[in-house]
């Protein structure tokens, strides 16, 4: 009677997982017909989201570089709210594990940049590495097209050139893309927009 | 020997001598008369070092790194040589028309060049490598419109 019942459960739960791939395939293809994408240029949009957030965490990083002129670090920021954000009202969490029972603050996204700007250390290293899709591209309930990015961020703060701070964080992204075909009949081009909507942090560790 | 064999031997000699010292001149005479008229050199005269030194680090620069050269040599992408190459735009707002990988996907946004030659500072490493797809000079050759293809 228990192995019966397993091999039950676990017709079910393959049944299950077969459909949400199913759901997930079905939801990527949806926006392959419509574009008349192939799948070279459905990879080719997600690695352009995929960059776009490793282009992100260059600009973090030569913000919070001490050698970086303000002026080039206020242009730095316009630049990056105007063509990687959805715009001023998007938000970035921070955390700390100077604060490991509180939850993370959340900061309007050139709160958070200017932060950058005045952290006590003499030295800053932010370092955005693994950056990939948890969740892929598909269609929302407003019609767009979004998706989670997964970031991991190591930050290190030196003071008299010996190490002060330094934690690893999961972040995570969530990422809007509208993508259409150029309406000029002569030209094949696919126009698309990746915008950056808000970055949550998901854990924090030394 | 008697004395008028000596006279004779002297007076031989002394023809001799008279021969080879006449065809000395005539030789002398008729090898300097074949020598080319001597061209005086005209040098030009030494240009005036520029008084103003700034103005000629900045005439350098332009005349060395060129948009095309800019956009693949990555170690040249600094504030002084970003601000040399806006000179060869029509304006600091020419739109930047970004491809990705050679392929037909653009960028719908499209940055100034003031804002993509700050973008290319930043992010110095990430591309593999950026191509020029297309390229055009106003009346006074400056560059007016332009569009690129990233690599990454």
């Amino acid at each position: 009677m228990s192995t019966t019942r397993q091999i039950v459960f676990a017709c079910f739960f393959l049944f299950l997982s077969e459909q949400l791939t199913a759901q997930v395939n079905n939801q990527q293809s949806e926006l392959q017909r419509e574009l008349y994408l192939s799948d070279s240029d459905f990879k080719q949009l997600e690695s352009s989201v995929v960059q776009k957030f490793r282009d992100l965490g260059k600009y973090v990083s030569n913000i919070a570089d001490r050698n970086t002129l303000r002026e080039e670090a206020i242009q730095s920021m316009d630049y990056a709210i105007k063509y990687l954000f959805e715009g001023e009202h998007s938000i970035i969490q921070v955390s700390s594990i100077s604060r490991p029972n509180r939850p993370p603050i959340s900061l309007r996204v050139r709160t958070y940049f200017k932060n950058l700007l005045s952290l006590k250390y003499d030295r800053i290293e932010i370092e955005w590495y693994k950056v990939r899709f948890t969740s892929h591209l598909r269609r929302d309930a407003n019609g767009n097209y979004s998706g989670i990015v997964e970031i991991h961020q190591r930050f290190s703060g030196y003071l008299d050139n010996k190490l002060i701070y330094t934690d690893n964080t999961v972040k995570q992204g969530e990422v809007v893309v509208d993508v259409e075909r150029d309406p000029d009949p002569s030209s094949s081009d696919l126009l698309f927009s990746v915008k950056i909507k808000d970055i949550g942090v998901k854990a924090t560790e030394r | 020997m008697d004395a008028r064999a000596e006279n004779r031997l002297l007076t031989l000699l002394s023809i001799v001598i008279s021969l080879l010292m006449g065809g000395t001149y005539i030789f002398y005479i008729t090898v300097n008369e074949q020598q080319p008229p001597v061209v005086e050199k005209k040098y030009p005269k030494p240009k005036e070092l520029t008084k103003d030194p700034a103005k000629k680090v900045s005439e350098t620069t332009m005349t060395a790194v060129k948009f095309e050269d800019f956009i693949s040599q990555k170690t040249l992408w600094n504030q002084p040589v970003r601000s040399s190459i806006l000179d060869q735009f029509s304006s600091n707002n020419v739109p930047v028309t970004i491809y990705k990988a050679g392929g037909n996907f653009r960028e719908t946004q499209k940055p100034t060049i003031q804002e993509y030659l700050l973008n290319l500072s930043v992010n110095r490493n990430s591309y593999s490598r950026i191509e020029i797809r297309n390229l055009e000079h106003d009346q006074n050759s400056k560059i007016m419109k332009i569009s690129v293809d990233e690599y990454y």
